[in-house]
């Protein structure tokens, strides 16, 4: 074996010496090909059969699945999927991606405040998604929610964009309007 | 109701029901519609109609998010070269022209100062200066549905069954095609695979204002640029599957794009081309 090394060795060597006279640019197809060429090795391939379920679901999920039956709602978590008296309004509300409620946090600054110096900060909740008569969403809305409160909530409308901001009034309550109207 | 009325009188065969992945239950948003026609006659024979996916055909119509990304396609490979040369990286002038006193002379340092003439710049243009950066996903796949939408509304979208091997290849009869059909001053087309052959192939050719685009070069600046926009059946489906995919994926949409993190592919994008004229990179 030692030998049989020593020999090619000594082969690869000696073509080396001669090559030498060649210029590498004088044929460069020449020497990529020989570059592309990988040693061959043939093996006998055997398939076995292997239950890739366990590994399959460790694999990242691409697409965000639908939402498995559960037996009552609302789930532990509180979530509910949409029914069918959503469609009864005048309006409409579509869930996110993963089938969650579109509710938006934003953080808005205010006026300085002279006292402290500092900057005063408005909490929005923006509630997107919105089709039909947004404006009937947004009263019956505020009416839902200034009855919870007792006090008054300000409220934007953008239409086109079907976004409705809503300043003085928790995402929680938002929340349960949404999910007593059945989106 | 009114467009099946209208199948039947124009004896078209295939029928507009078509399984829409995921399609909202929204009852304010109707199945937006389209005639399939084919390139193989000038008149317009209509096959049947498609039924399309809401969420990608009809969605609000966002000219705000549509501007970002025709500002972002146009801007963002902008690379300015110029870089003006500041004194020290004029030739020469290292020596003090004359004494700093007496000699009733400003005082200089150098004859590549600021204020001399053929001197260097102080504030000049210093590139190369780039103004690349990404969109987020949402934006761009938002920019899409927006551009479709629009086309549709407008009546510029038009399907075809098939756009592969046909027949005519006359520059003659493609002009009287898309001028018989009202498809404006120019025309793109879009097939799912980027190979193009038969007719349209050697029409487009000879025709500046008729181009052909494959699936995954579609963008918002060659819809709106384009008068009309033909889509055959297989780009269609595969427009709506990969909007859609990504509409709906697990990641997030607003991933971030780093140079380190793609550099390796870009560097090794062109290790399978080959080109026969020219020498392989050794």
């Amino acid at each position: 074996m030692f030998s049989r090394r020593l020999i090619i060795r000594a082969a690869q060597f000696s073509t080396s010496q001669s090559k030498k006279t060649e210029k590498l640019w004088e044929n460069p197809w020449k020497h990529a090909l020989h570059q592309q060429e990988q040693p061959r090795t043939s093996a006998k391939v055997l398939e076995v059969p292997i239950d890739w379920s366990y590994v399959e679901r460790l694999m990242p999920i691409e697409i965000i699945p639908d939402v498995p039956k559960h037996e009552t709602y609302p789930t532990p978590s509180g979530w509910t999927p949409p029914t069918e008296a959503a469609k009864t309004h005048s309006y409409y509300v579509r869930r996110r991606r993963d089938h969650m409620l579109p509710l938006y946090l934003e953080r808005k600054r205010d006026l300085l405040n002279e006292k402290t110096l500092d900057f005063d900060y408005v909490e929005l909740v923006v509630l997107r998604n919105v089709d039909g008569n947004i404006f009937d969403c947004e009263n019956e809305l505020r009416q839902f929610v200034e009855a919870q409160l007792d006090h008054p909530i300000a409220t934007h409308v953008d239409e086109l964009k079907g976004r409705i901001k809503i300043k003085g009034a928790p995402r929680k309550i938002i929340e349960q309007f949404l999910y007593s109207k059945g989106f | 109701m009114f467009l099946s009325q209208l199948m039947r009188q124009s004896g078209a065969s295939a029928s507009a029901a078509r399984n829409l992945w995921r399609k909202s239950e929204n009852p304010f948003i109707s199945t937006p519609q389209a005639w399939l026609t084919d390139l193989e006659q000038v008149e317009e024979k209509k096959r049947g109609i498609i039924d399309l996916h809401p969420d990608v055909f009809r969605v609000a119509p966002r000219l705000d998010i549509l501007h970002r990304n025709l500002t972002w396609q146009k801007v963002y490979r902008n690379v300015q070269m110029t870089k003006m040369l500041t004194k020290a990286e004029m030739p020469g002038g290292g020596r003090k022209p004359w004494p700093q006193k007496k000699t009733g002379r400003a005082h200089v340092g150098s004859i590549r100062q600021p204020e001399f003439i053929h001197g260097g710049f102080a504030n000049g243009v210093r590139g190369p200066r780039t103004w690349f950066y990404m969109l987020p996903d949402a934006i761009r796949l938002q920019g899409l549905c927006v551009a479709l939408t629009l086309k549709h509304a407008q009546d510029d979208l038009h399907i075809v069954e098939n756009m592969q091997d046909l027949q005519n290849g006359d520059p003659k009869f493609w002009q009287d095609l898309c001028e018989s059909r009202n498809w404006g001053y120019s025309v793109l087309m879009i097939d799912d695979s980027d190979v193009i052959s038969g007719g349209l192939a050697e029409a487009q050719e000879q025709l500046a204002w008729l181009n052909c685009m494959p699936v995954y070069g579609l963008n918002c600046y060659s819809i709106i640029k384009y008068d009309t926009v033909v889509l055959s059946k297989n780009a269609l489906e595969k427009i709506e599957q990969r909007l859609l995919q990504h509409l709906h994926r697990a990641k997030p949409l607003n991933l971030k794009y780093r140079y380190q993190d793609y550099k390796e592919k870009i560097l090794n994008e062109s290790r399978a081309e080959e080109n026969p004229n020219m020498p392989p990179i050794v």
